[in-house]
């Protein structure tokens, strides 16, 4: 009882640790960018003024709802099929975006106008919403429960894939440098009725998942396990994948595909947390978070004037770290 | 094969005469009006003319530069790489991938952006923050370049006139130099992974045909990596590839190892031109002088 109280605290304090770092993520974000403002040049009516408020702020949000949309549905995908190696991809949301992204802008000609450019943002949100149904569908038909979620996935995501390689063959050039730049994510160009339209969606999301940590904690030990338990797996696996799907659908609409996070973040927390979901949840969001707008303002530092693609950054920051842990947590159990 | 970028190029690039800026100062009738008009159009042309140019588009650039408005660049995209001196100003990166804020930082008052600067809300947010954003129109003819030279030159207030003299003189060498040369040449692009082909509606296939050549490749539109097989059926009589292309196969000798390239007229006789890729394909102040070459080259490799 009382070792259990005692990790209770350590997971309070690392949360405390991750609210921390969020925070301070954020302010070293929104104090950074290629034009210097300070704290006293954000009032009045000046181009400065204008740049913190119009530019770089909804560009920062941007970046926390995404971060922690993409963490927290990896996240919940790896509980939920139990694998550490699971991914919101999976279940097709990135496979069918992609889909639907390649059909607006091969077929409609979309990417060059700003309406295009909302178009192709409509396009993911609803191509990957559709993918998802269509392969809860399958498994449903299938009666194998997760195991039959993965392979109807795999099946949809290979056939999404081929769709878009037929797509790319008939694009011209800047289609498909269109679909290329779509395809590293970007939070360029970043505004608030994106910001407005991705919160909407993506908080209400979050706010489901994190409540499933109970449940996919009862999940974590095995299918008829839980059902003993009282719960119902079926319910469970519905709530994460619609969960999930809108929350990774409204961050790929806003933002295409960056990746790394939803993957990468669970894993870093399983060392402050253990695996109990009802913690690793909500420190997926917040390290998520503050993840991707540490990455978000590399990405607008290191070569400024010019930009990088944040998915570079996400992955240059984090990739090396995640080796590191590797290395010195042998035995560590994921 | 063209010996080097020649020098004819050069001059083209080079302005001429910038002093036809302010030709109305001698033309007022007494001194004193004369100085009052000087006064009124020196204090009009700095309230309007921008002096913190951002150029956006390797052909726009060279156009800045050839009507005398280097110096008022503060910054250039990846693509711009020609004249020398454009190299130092700092890059705002690739043209279709800028970032607002980089941007925004350089203080630009004039953005001329080619048409596939971007992306789209990124301009938009520009324009919101009060930026003054001209788009260059694109152009895969010599009608279409004199349109562009005098959309920038009116952006920058400048007399388009020596520039597009330049231009004329080289359209009427070109007149001359391309007869006789009617034959399939083959546009290789060498990005990365296969070397894909020009099809139709390409700035390669434009060029050819300025030459007075023609693309072996018309069944698709744009560049598409082509089989073997079906590359020995165009029989081109002729490679066109960029010098930085070429560069980056290794080299003439392994060009002609790329499969089905050997079996063609070109592969037989081993006719390649290799032509820097800006004035090549960018259709820019050089293009006409760029298509001579291209013409005199093209009739050098077929002399028997």
């Amino acid at each position: 009882m009382s070792r259990w109280l005692a990790q209770r605290t350590d997971q309070r304090w690392a949360l405390l640790a991750l609210i921390s770092a969020l925070l301070l993520a954020l302010s070293i974000s929104l104090q950074s960018g290629a034009v210097p403002i300070a704290w006293n040049e954000i009032s009045g009516d000046s181009l400065n003024a204008h740049v913190f408020w119009q530019i770089r702020l909804p560009r920062v949000l941007l970046a926390a709802l995404v971060g922690a949309a993409l963490a927290t549905s990896g996240a919940a995908t790896q509980g939920l099929f139990r694998n550490p190696l699971a991914d919101p991809t999976l279940i097709g949301i990135g496979s069918g975006a992609a889909l639907a992204v390649a059909l607006v802008v091969v077929l409609g000609a979309a990417g060059s106008t700003l309406g295009g450019t909302y178009l192709m943002g409509i396009a993911a949100f609803i191509g990957g919403l559709l993918t998802t149904a269509a392969i809860f569908a399958f498994a449903r038909a299938s009666g194998s429960g997760i195991a039959g979620l993965l392979l109807a996935g795999l099946a949809l995501n290979a056939l999404a894939g081929a769709v878009v390689g037929l797509l790319t063959f008939f694009s011209t050039d800047q289609q498909l440098r269109t679909l290329t730049f779509w395809s590293m994510g970007s939070l360029g160009g970043a505004q608030w009725p994106q910001v407005w339209a991705c919160a909407s969606i993506a908080l209400p999301a979050l706010i489901l998942l994190l409540t499933l940590g109970r449940g996919l904690n009862l999940l974590g030990l095995g299918e008829p396990e839980a059902r003993h338990l009282g719960l119902n797996p079926v319910q469970l696996q519905r709530l994460v994948v619609v969960g999930v799907a809108l929350a990774v659908g409204a961050a790929v609409a806003v933002a295409g595909l960056i990746g790394f996070i939803g993957l990468v973040v669970p894993h870093l927390l399983r060392l402050a947390f253990g695996g109990d979901q009802r913690w690793l949840l909500p420190g997926s969001a917040l390290c998520g978070a503050a993840l991707l707008s540490a990455a978000d303002t590399g990405a607008r530092l290191f070569m400024a004037p010019a930009e990088l693609p944040v998915g570079t950054v996400t992955s240059l920051l984090g990739a090396p770290f995640f080796l590191w842990l590797l290395w010195h947590q042998r035995g560590w159990r994921i | 094969m063209p010996a080097k970028q020649s020098a004819h190029s050069a001059g083209a690039g080079l302005p001429a005469n910038t002093s036809g800026a302010h030709p109305f100062a001698r033309k007022a009738g007494s001194y004193k009006r004369g100085w009052l008009l000087l006064l009124l159009l020196v204090l009009g042309s700095t309230a309007q003319a921008a002096d913190r140019i951002i150029s956006l588009g390797g052909d726009v650039t060279e156009i800045v530069y050839a009507l005398g408005a280097g110096k008022q660049l503060v910054a250039r995209d990846l693509t711009s790489t020609w004249p020398q001196q454009v190299q130092r100003l700092p890059s705002v990166g690739y043209l279709r991938t800028l970032g607002t804020e980089g941007v925004l930082s350089l203080q630009p008052d004039l953005i001329l952006a080619a048409a596939d600067a971007g992306p789209p809300s990124v301009l938009s947010q520009l324009k919101a923050s009060g930026v003054n954003i001209v788009s260059i129109p694109q152009a895969r003819d010599l009608a279409e370049v004199q349109q562009k030279i005098r959309v920038i030159a009116q952006a920058l207030q400048r007399d388009p006139t020596p520039v597009l003299q330049q231009l004329n003189e080289d359209a009427q060498r070109l007149t001359s130099a391309r007869n006789k040369t009617d034959v399939p040449v083959l546009f290789l692009l060498t990005h990365a992974g296969t070397p894909q082909v020009a099809g139709r509606d390409t700035s390669a296939a434009a060029m050819i045909q300025l030459a007075g050549a023609h693309n072996a490749v018309e069944q698709f539109e744009g560049y598409r990596p082509l089989t073997p097989e079906a590359l020995a059926v165009q029989a081109p009589e002729v490679v066109l590839i960029t010098r930085e292309g070429l560069e980056q196969l290794g080299g003439a000798a392994a060009l002609w190892r790329l499969p089905g390239l050997s079996a063609t007229p070109a592969g037989r006789h081993h006719r390649l031109i290799a032509i820097d890729a800006l004035p090549l394909l960018g259709f820019g102040p050089r293009t006409a002088a760029t298509a001579v070459e291209l013409a005199q080259a093209l009739q050098a490799s077929l002399k028997p």
